[in-house]
């Protein structure tokens, strides 16, 4: 629970498809705004005495300062150092002597911050939020201590590792051109280390203003009580103007491209490959993420079949939307479909490569049947309701603050399953043809360089 | 380095030395600080027991916060029941059912469970190997045959288990490059010796000396209704889920069951280091410890609350040390692991090579505080107010009140235990609690793994005596340069 971070924590949320009964379930959604611009959810769920209490900001690591490269991420560090009313590591130790857990994480457009509490304590975390909202006091002290954090989580999570992330850090920086897309969003250490406290205080006041944040509180609570409780912590926070959004879309990629690194770490080989994606909540989308499930994120699916059990070539195959670092819809902007392959020291990337065109072609070729498509529809059906529960509960406030955030719509959580329900063994075919190509390709070939051994 | 060019005094006076406060306003802000409410109840749904004929218990309970179940059978051998030249067996014997039956192929196992919405897992762990599998809770009886049918007939095919091997092979590799699982390894082993606990990972050797034989016999003599149990959590209704279960299971046959060969982990004298040399890493990867109790013993709820004041929660004094004061590490942490026959206490943490020596000494610093001084006050309220609050989180879901309820059935703790956890966290006294600090810490008597680049930090060890060196495999190797 300790990750302020990345990818590790976060809620995955693997292919599915509705169709089947149990249908009737449903999310409850209450709504509105405040005057200063805040959103805000609530979700009622009684099952247990908790509540989940998540704060949202559209700001993620995507469009960081240019010459702060890692920023975004150090600024969520941060926010756990103290603010008006709350000292330094306070929030921490307040939220965990009252029972709660508490996390924060950075991502391609948005920082997230939650805390799962008892119920009881409902307006404590709200409180809390809401100092650091209006209110964030970072001594410069305060600032050194966290870049030292963040420099060592990256050193644990990157530069010491074998493969160095390079499946989720480092294929976005060769797939895609336009930098915000294309930079180290962990952050160089020299980068990191340069960080100052007039760049802390710009960046809280261009984005951590309440019109670019959404409030969700899901759990053992009512609608009333929280919009209440919202009026009376956030009402007051004044609204500020948001700067213009930067242009991040990505040129459409028209040749493949190869890449060799050398990893002195690792000792065996492994080979990442993405392809760019449709936008969000398409029709190729949904199609795309109905065959996910069959090509590779299930041990039944034709590209773990292939390289594992049939050509045994593989030792290890995995892949998604978003992969490392979030879901197909807690994003917005250009994406990778990710894959990964770790692969028999004989052999080389091409070699890989080669068997999973051929699974492609397949498909691109002779479609996936209806069958398929009926048990990938349960099956995204079945990993979203549990993507609902991760966390404690945490996973639907966060789907449900990225809905809220992204598409103004948080009820959105309920129609989704119908969405993917409509799509035929067509569309599927039609997606496929269109991005699963070379053209639309990137891959890294990650080969063991010595020190390893 | 980079870390004196930060520390550069420039830097520093350029800044004043006063808070920053970045307040768009100070309109309406609410400064008290909220009360906290009554606690609201919590209750968990009553659970139904069965023992079949044959022995297998069945354990049922309903949970109904969204349409899914939870079924896992736990065969109550894993690691432990290795024979030593052959660590891996039950890891292995476990990947290998899932591979075939006598009526499903590998893939139509898969594909069965991935159309009821789930997916099918077995694995092994030190005491107990689990097969589990988790779908829409409109198909749980065919998930429960489905189960049933891995764990009493799979037909342990010669080409899936040199699918499987190669497999194992290539992760066995992989894992020594990495710091963490190299740290881990070398404290486990060092601590527990010839005890099955030492065994964490399979090896190269064991996994070229299995064959199909070794594995049919492992699971012959294991994996008896006697010697398991089944939980069944979700959206289910518990009679409908004892009656599919006892068609399912109920003509697996008993039988005598071995007994794991625990042996009396070696005692501990002195400050033992175990260096392995990784050349090129930029930091310290660190596991210290000592040997616990076991997951049964009564005073695991005061040892609880130690390690919770210690290193068990982010608001911790080790975490407030070492990470929120020093900034020596991102991720420092301690844990107390029960298994059924012994337990650990082990802190873990990854820090810069040029801090190595200075977090030893604050790791063991805070130590000797808490054998010293134990814990009170409204420390230690928040530390039992923290384990009372997160029971009802962690249970409020399908698959954490199935983890709760696994614990409960494989070290035989008492039934009520979910329903005590709370009040038995409450009514624990400091004068326990420092008692407790005592037996967790071994502060002088430890085993420290530290993974690492010896020519980098060998000037701050300078302290420890007795420092054996390894390489990655695991051989004792001359002092490193």
């Amino acid at each position: 629970m300790r990750t302020f971070a990345f990818a590790l924590c976060l809620v995955v949320l693997a292919p599915t498809g509705s169709s089947v009964s149990g249908q009737a379930f449903s999310v409850p959604v209450v709504y509105r705004k405040l005057p200063n611009g805040l959103r805000v959810v609530v979700s009622e769920n009684h099952a247990a005495p908790v509540v989940v209490v998540e704060v949202m900001y559209r700001i993620g690591f995507r469009i960081e300062p240019r010459n702060r490269t890692g920023f975004a991420h150090l600024f969520e560090h941060l926010m756990f150092q103290g603010s008006e009313h709350v000292g330094k590591f306070e929030h921490v130790r307040i939220v965990n002597e009252n029972g709660g857990t508490l996390n924060g994480s950075t991502r391609f457009d948005h920082t997230n911050y939650f805390e799962v509490m008892p119920s009881n304590a409902l307006e404590l975390a709200m409180w809390l939020e809401a100092d650091r909202m209006r209110s964030l006091k970072i001594t410069p002290e305060n600032l050194k201590n966290q870049q030292d954090v963040v420099s060592e989580e990256v050193r644990v999570n990157v530069l010491n590792q074998p493969y160095g992330a390079f499946e989720w850090l480092g294929l976005p920086q060769k797939a895609n051109t336009n930098w915000y897309n294309a930079h180290n969003f962990y952050g160089d250490l020299s980068d990191l280390q340069a960080a100052n406290l007039d760049d802390v205080k710009t960046f809280f006041d261009t984005y951590y203003a309440p019109s670019n944040a959404v409030l969700v509180v899901s759990g053992d609570t009512t609608a009333d009580e929280v919009m209440k409780l919202a009026e009376k912590h956030f009402g007051g926070i004044p609204p500020r103007a948001l700067p213009p959004r930067p242009d991040i879309k990505e040129p459409p990629q028209t040749a493949e491209k190869s890449f060799e690194e050398g990893d002195k770490l690792a000792r065996t080989p492994a080979l990442a490959f993405g392809y760019h994606l449709p936008d969000r909540m398409t029709k190729d989308f949904f199609a795309l993420t109905l065959l996910d499930p069959l090509l590779v994120s299930d041990e039944s699916a034709r590209l773990y079949q292939a390289l594992i059990k049939e050509n045994q070539i593989a030792s290890d195959v995995s892949g998604g939307f978003n992969y490392g670092l979030g879901n197909n819809f807690d994003y917005n902007g250009p994406m990778l479909y990710t894959f990964r392959v770790d692969y028999r020291p004989d052999l080389k990337g091409p070699d890989v490569l080669k068997v999973v065109d051929k699974v492609i072609n397949a498909i691109q070729e002779h479609g996936i049947t209806e069958e398929e498509l009926k048990q990938a529809k349960v099956n995204f059906r079945s990993s979203f309701l549990e993507s609902l529960e991760s966390g404690g509960g945490f996973g639907r406030a966060d789907l449900l603050a990225a809905l809220a955030l992204y598409d103004d719509d948080p009820n959105r959580i309920n129609t989704i399953l119908g969405d993917l329900d409509k799509v035929t063994t067509a569309d599927v075919q039609q997606a496929a043809k269109k991005y699963l190509v070379p053209a639309n390709r990137t891959s890294i070939d990650r080969r063991p360089a010595g020190g390893g051994q | 380095m980079i870390r004196d060019n930060r520390r550069s005094p420039i830097v520093r006076s350029a800044i004043l030395a006063v808070a920053l406060v970045l307040a768009a306003t100070k309109a309406g802000a609410q400064t008290e600080r909220p009360a906290v409410g009554p606690e609201r109840p919590f209750q968990l749904a009553p659970r139904v027991e069965r023992t079949l004929p044959n022995g297998l218990r069945v354990v049922v309970t309903r949970q109904t916060a969204i349409p899914k179940v939870s079924i896992t059978l736990t065969v109550l051998s894993g690691y432990s029941s290795d024979p030593a030249d052959l660590t891996g067996l039950a890891s292995l014997t476990a990947d290998l059912i899932q591979e075939g039956t006598k009526t499903r192929s590998s893939r139509q196992i898969r594909r069965d469970a991935f159309g009821m919405g789930g997916s099918l897992t077995a694995a092994a762990s030190q005491d107990y190997t689990s097969i589990s599998t988790r779908g829409l809770s409109e198909f749980a009886t065919q998930l429960i045959d489905l189960v049933a049918e891995v764990a009493m007939s799979p037909t342990l095919l010669e080409d899936e288990l040199a699918i499987l091997k190669q497999q194992h092979l290539q992760a066995v590799s992989q894992q020594k490059a990495s710091p963490q699982f190299l740290a881990n390894r070398t404290f486990r082993g060092a601590l527990f010796g010839s005890h099955p606990y030492a065994r964490t990972s399979e090896t190269e050797a064991s996994l070229k000396a299995m064959d199909r034989a070794r594995l049919a016999a492992f699971h012959r003599d294991h994996y008896r209704p006697n010697n398991a149990f089944l939980l069944i959590v979700g959206a289910i209704d518990p009679d409908a889920m004892i009656a599919a279960a006892e068609r399912a299971f109920g003509a697996w046959a008993r039988g005598d069951v071995p007994s794991p060969p625990f042996a009396a982990p070696p005692a501990l004298s002195g400050r033992k280091v175990l260096f392995v040399q990784r050349p090129n890493s930029i930091q310290s990867s660190i596991a210290l410890g000592n040997i616990a109790v076991k997951r049964s013993d009564a005073r695991w709820y005061e040892l609880t609350l130690a390690n919770t004041v210690y290193g068990g929660a982010f608001n911790s004094r080790i975490v407030r040390n070492i990470r929120e004061e020093k900034g020596y590490t991102y991720s420092p942490s301690s844990i107390l692991t029960g298994f059924a026959d012994a337990g650990f206490y082990r802190f873990a943490a990854d820090v810069r090579n040029d801090v190595t020596g200075a977090t030893l000494a604050e790791v063991f610093k805070e130590i000797d505080k808490m054998r010293a001084e134990g814990s009170d006050g409204s420390e230690l309220q928040g530390a039992k107010q923290y384990l009372r609050g997160i029971f009802p989180i962690q249970t409020a879901t399908q698959t954490g009140l199935a983890g709760t309820l696994n614990n409960v059935y494989v070290f035989g703790l008492p039934k009520d235990y979910p329903e005590t956890f709370r009040a038995k966290i409450s009514a624990v006294t400091p004068a326990q609690v420092k008692g407790a600090a005592t037996t967790l810490f071994g502060s002088e008597n430890s085993v420290i793994a530290i993974v690492g680049d010896w020519a980098k930090v060998k000037e701050q060890l300078g302290g420890f005596k007795d420092i054996t060196f390894l390489d990655v495999d695991g051989k004792t190797i001359p002092q490193p340069q």
